[in-house]
């Protein structure tokens, strides 16, 4: 049921690649997260040596996984 | 009373989900803004004092123990927290549910609804959090409630809004949303008593003097490190 954190940011990484650049109005699809405030291309930027925000985004997948689990 | 600085990109649009907030509500209690003027912690205090509002409403950068203002200082923090008794409190900011809003009852607010965590969202779908943050302070002003007791109804639109974001494999927004409703909280006279502080030193001073004991510890700290600088919204 629950995974490893690698094999977590293999999935958090494979939903950021799917993740439209631009968001239908033609900005920049942006995640506010934190002090942080990041366009998609900054955040695979920063994801190997960024460890908190690698923490940060992958609690949020892990927070959808666990509320879809509670949803049955 | 709403309080909506604006100083960079998120404020932006945080100050534009407020005006909206307030737009809703406009026909049921007369708003006084800071939309034309600073909303920074003499004035915010000063029209306290003249308008005496029922509801006040921030939607800016938040920290643990600070509502930030225009001028990136605080306007609530620890040391006026009492200046908002008697009052709905709304918070759309990062953390201060945490802290300003488990000290908030002891303080004489009637009730304080704040995120415990660093609320996060994307631009994919602006509308839909601007939606389900505003929920709150809209159902509860229309329909004449408590924020206690909306906040259930408010906890499971956000849920199923991030469930209809998920089907439309807007997967981060519907994370980000489950995160918010998650992290959200209401204080309330009564209610659940806060989380115990994580700190162990927190928790002795609070078992030892009470909450109200804790918050003149933590006061002191802020009168001599100043207050925390992160600024989150």
């Amino acid at each position: 049921m629950f995974t490893r954190d690698d094999e977590l940011d293999k999935e958090v990484l494979e939903v950021l690649r799917q993740q439209p650049e631009k968001n239908s109005d033609g900005t920049s699809w942006k995640l506010k997260l934190g002090r942080k405030y990041l366009t998609k291309r900054e955040i695979i930027d920063n994801w190997a040596d960024d460890e908190k925000l690698r923490g940060d985004v992958r609690k949020l997948l892990l927070g959808l996984k666990l509320h879809l689990l509670g949803r049955g | 009373m709403a309080a909506a600085p604006k100083f960079d990109e998120v404020t932006e649009i945080s100050l534009e989900w407020c005006v909206q907030a307030m737009d809703e509500i406009s026909d049921k209690i007369d708003i006084f803004d800071f939309y034309d003027r600073e909303a920074v912690r003499s004035q915010v205090l000063q029209a306290l004092d003249d308008k005496f509002p029922q509801w006040f409403v921030h939607y800016d950068h938040g920290s643990e123990y600070v509502m930030w203002g225009d001028d990136e200082k605080p306007i609530i923090d620890l040391s006026n927290l009492d200046r908002l008794a008697g009052m709905h409190v709304y918070c759309l900011n990062c953390l201060s549910g945490k802290g300003l809003g488990a000290h908030a009852v002891s303080k004489g607010v009637l009730e304080y609804w704040g995120y415990v965590d660093s609320v996060a969202f994307t631009t994919d779908a602006l509308e839909e959090f601007r939606d389900v943050f505003n929920y709150g302070i809209v159902m509860a002003v229309v329909e004449g409630k408590w924020l206690k007791d909306v906040v259930e109804e408010a906890r499971q639109h956000g849920y199923d809004t991030a469930d209809r974001l998920r089907e439309e494999s807007k997967i981060m927004a519907a994370s980000a949303m489950v995160r918010d409703m998650n992290i959200l909280h209401v204080y309330y006279e009564g209610g659940p008593e806060p989380p115990e502080p994580e700190c162990w030193f927190s928790r002795l001073a609070k078992s030892l003097f009470g909450w109200n004991g804790l918050w003149l510890l933590r006061m002191l700290r802020q009168k001599l490190l100043g207050p925390e600088r992160a600024r989150n919204l």
